[in-house]
């Protein structure tokens, strides 16, 4: 009864309150919604990369989080339909970075891909039972490269790029097979490791060549110097030839997922001569380590370290066949190099963006005066590659030879899966062999 | 006692205001409200990541880890969002980078306008062909018509040019002088010099076509001008006395859905143009036509399609069809059902998103169906008479001779009306 007079700032602090109250409210939904920022993963190859992170972070005025979570929010307003699976388009944005990246070493797997890539390296390989991996034309890949380098410095000028960039874009790979499983329905059909694919169920895979070839017919369409039957007959070819095509990324998924069906296949020999076939598909057990007449083949999926052990338990003298090797899990290449090489740096890996540098450091428990060789075929890609250098790097440590090579750095890739169990691969350092003491 | 009551009051109050901020989010997009997150436990919620530390987490490890050098910050942000956006599956929604917006913008602001003197022209053996002539342009005063031959620009014969040079040589600044040499009727040569002027293409424009009594109606685009133009144009063709009408299509990527409106209310009464769905499903609007015809048209009508006809082409087409007011002849349309919003970013660059769909009136869908690989597999509209355009060195769209389609829906018109004639 004392306060006849209320104090009007009381009302107006109240309503301020509940206002802000409301404000909280929308804020804490906000705040759910895009989850609070992520601690930084520990780093497995030294704290420098860290420093430089945070540098980098600390320069830039927007975050790009900011942005995402605007974008996402603004499809949930107005997207004619209803986006229940908001996880499906955070997914999307992890496809398009890796792609950015123009780095035929960078991959997305979807969930598919990934399970069989994953069935893969416990030794289980679907589809016709080969590995493929796309092969670039070096002189194209360099033109692209060059294009994108001055298309990207256009911009930061402020021009407006040229078309170069967006031809360039079109870069098609071919469909290399780099490793064919011992006892697969494609060994059987005759695939080799060095073959590419030239057409699945009677429709041509596209390649760089398929693309010049069509690119020469659009040419010839526009300049007017042909007659009018040429170019009818000319248009007739090139939409026949467009509508029986198949885009690498499409016949390699019909080639490596599944374990039912039948694919007739194309293909050319790596001394040119061109094959066909029909090939069923089924699941293909094959072993990480086998046998033949005192070589050992080697595959670097599940097992293939405890196996290896085993094979060379007591041997002075080491043969090791990777002619038919699939790239397979980094880990356990490196535990395979671990039961062969004495303990010891062997190298440094490099990751020349960031500047770090790290020792390539083994565990290794096998004896200094193994001898090791090693039968490498053409088309091995990073992580039988990486093997052959430090195998190279170990001889050369022991003065079994005086020189190494002058192999480019290989990539070391790595693997991260993602939570709707699709996954990515990008390389993460460069093995450099230099740095090895002898 | 009754402050304690009062200050539980205010903090219920509070409580209330709050959930309500929560939902609000659910208020705006017309959804019931999902509180769930407001009683989840943070630890249940760490297991999961949203879809921002998705991208976030995915985003810093490549900066952190990827050894390529060719990578910058804002590029990958842009791939994140454009991947983002593709996920949709819709190809009419994309994140643009500043250098795709600006383009698009311009594209759209019809910054089309140039010094020249106000002729469409076509390829030709001797140089290029007048087709069309602009009301109250430089060639339009000098006398020109259509059906005559460039054969000389500024003394220069042109003959064995490609018809892009002779046009750069034409255009140029605006208020210049240029003299060409024009044959008319293949004997006639006359020199006339006519000073540049400031051309804006009309989006829709008629003539009579040549050998014939059937009126033709080009309706390059539905911009802001284009209904006026398109009755002006169709009452000119009138006092011609036209016994037919072809109102081309093709290439025509659509724009505004108002003027397309307004354009079939000449020849529909008050009657369903499209329906609007949006939000979902749950929003559903009717466009109507406006009725009165301002110009009567008592003559068969065919409208020319092609896959490139988009959107609003799309619907003047379907209505027109849909009321038996026309013929449709050519090749199936592109079969964009749908309407698109642009929203900007401070950075310049923006989202182009689908925010309705449309139905044409007898109900049925046109949206555009592809495969993996972006190959059409169906949608759009469906001619009446199906005619794929013969290609030829020569052939030259609008020209009664070498246009087979157009000579085909001439023919359409023909056959329905014996008092039109062609060559």
């Amino acid at each position: 009864m004392s306060d006849k007079k209320a104090n009007p700032w009381v009302s107006v602090v109240a309503v301020l309150g509940l206002i802000g109250a409301a404000g909280a409210g929308a804020a804490y939904r906000q705040r759910l919604e895009m989850g609070s920022p992520l601690p930084r993963e520990a780093e497995t190859l030294g704290l420098d990369e860290g420093t430089v992170v945070a540098q980098l972070n600390q320069a830039r005025t927007t975050s790009p989080n900011q942005t995402f979570y605007q974008i996402t929010e603004l499809i949930d307003r107005h997207y004619v339909e209803e986006v229940k699976d908001l996880e499906k388009l955070a997914v999307g944005s992890v496809k398009g970075m890796i792609s950015s990246l123009a780095d035929s070493n960078a991959i997305y797997f979807d969930k598919e891909q990934f399970a069989a890539k994953s069935r893969f390296l416990k030794g289980e390989a679907l589809g016709i039972g080969v590995e493929l991996r796309y092969r670039f034309d070096e002189a194209e890949l360099t033109k692209y490269r060059a294009a994108r380098k001055k298309a990207l410095s256009a911009r930061e000028k402020g021009e407006t790029p040229s078309e170069a960039e967006f031809d360039a874009n079109l870069l098609v790979p071919d469909l290399l097979v780099s490793a064919v499983m011992p006892g697969s329905p494609a060994e059987k059909a005759g695939l080799r490791p060095g073959d590419v694919l030239l057409a699945v169920d009677s429709k041509e895979v596209i390649s760089s060549q398929f693309r010049k070839e069509l690119d020469a017919l659009v040419d010839r369409i526009q300049s007017q110097t042909v007659s009018a039957e040429e170019i009818t007959k000319a248009r007739e070819t090139y939409k026949k030839r467009a509508e029986n095509s198949i885009p690498p990324a499409r016949a390699m998924d019909k080639v490596l997922l599944g374990d039912t069906g039948q694919l007739a296949l194309r293909w050319k020999t790596a001394s040119g001569e061109k094959k066909e076939a029909k090939v069923a598909k089924s699941l293909s057990e094959f072993a990480p380590v086998a046998d033949s007449s005192g070589t050992i083949q080697l595959q670097f999926t599940a097992g293939a370290s405890e196996a290896l052990r085993k094979a060379v338990q007591g041997k002075s003298k080491v043969m090791i066949d990777l002619s038919n090797a699939a790239n397979g899990s980094y880990e356990e290449m490196v535990k395979c190099l671990e039961v062969l090489l004495p303990a010891g740096d062997y190298g440094s890996i490099k990751n020349p963006r960031l500047g770090s540098s790290n020792p390539f450091t083994l565990k290794g428990t096998g004896s200094a005066t193994t001898q090791i060789g090693v039968n490498l075929g053409q088309n091995i890609n990073a992580n039988p590659r990486l093997f052959v250098a430090v195998v190279q790097a170990s001889e050369f440590k022991q003065g079994r030879i005086q020189q190494m090579g002058t192999a480019p750095p290989i990539p070391r890739i790595e693997l991260f899966e993602l939570q709707d169990h699709s996954a990515y691969e990008m390389p993460t350092g460069l093995y450099h062999q230099a740095d090895v003491k002898s | 006692m009754k402050k304690s009551l009062k200050a539980l009051a205010y903090l219920t109050a509070c409580t209330i205001v709050f959930t309500a901020g929560f939902a609000s989010k659910d208020f705006r997009t017309g959804r019931s409200p999902d509180l769930s997150g407001l009683t989840k436990s943070p630890t249940v919620k760490a297991e999961t990541l949203t879809p921002t530390q998705i991208f976030a987490r995915e985003y810093d490890r490549i900066l952190s880890r990827y050894s390529g050098t060719d990578v910058d910050e804002t590029r990958l942000s842009y791939a994140g969002y454009a991947g983002m956006v593709n996920a949709l599956g819709d190809p009419h929604t994309i994140f643009m980078e500043p250098v795709l917006a600006q383009d698009f913008a311009d594209s759209t602001q019809g910054l089309k306008s140039f010094g020249g003197i106000g002729a469409r022209l076509a390829p030709d053996f001797l140089g290029v062909k007048v087709v069309q002539v602009f009301k109250q342009s430089p060639a339009s005063a000098a006398g020109i018509k259509s059906g005559d031959l460039i054969i000389a620009v500024g003394g220069e014969v042109v003959k064995g040019l490609e018809s892009d040079q002779i046009v750069e040589k034409i255009k140029g600044e605006i208020g210049t002088p240029v003299s060409i040499t024009i044959l008319r009727d293949g004997e006639k040569r006359i020199d006339l010099t006519m000073k540049r002027a400031q051309i804006v293409p009309p989006s829709a424009d008629g003539l009579v076509l040549a050998g014939s009594n059937i009126g033709y109606l080009l309706v390059t685009a539905f911009e802001e001008p284009t209904p006026r133009q398109f009755v002006e144009a169709l009452r000119e063709l009138n006092e011609k006395n036209i016994q037919g009408l072809v109102i081309d299509l093709r290439g025509n990527p659509g724009g505004l859905l108002s003027s397309a409106q307004r354009m079939l209310s000449n020849f529909v009464d008050y009657k369903p143009v499209v329906t609007v769905v949006s939000a979902g499903g749950k929003k559903k609007d009717v466009v109507y036509s406006q009725g009165g015809a301002t110009v009567k048209t008592g003559y068969p009508i065919t409208v020319l399609i092609n896959e490139a006809s988009a959107s609003a082409a799309e619907i003047f087409s379907g209505v027109m069809r849909d009321y038996s007011l026309a013929t449709l002849v050519g090749e199936h349309s592109y079969g964009k059902a749908s309407v698109q919003n642009v929203i900007p970013f401070e950075d310049g660059s923006s989202l182009k998103i689908t925010i309705a769909h449309y139905k044409l009136p007898n109900g049925s869908d046109i949206a555009r169906k592809e495969d993996q690989d972006g190959m059409y597999i169906s949608g759009g509209i469906k001619p009446d008479v199906p005619v794929e355009l013969k290609l030829q060195p020569n052939v030259s769209l609008g020209d009664p001779v070498t246009d087979n389609q157009l000579r085909a829906a001439m023919g359409v018109i023909v056959k329905k009306n014996p008092r039109a004639r062609m060559n």
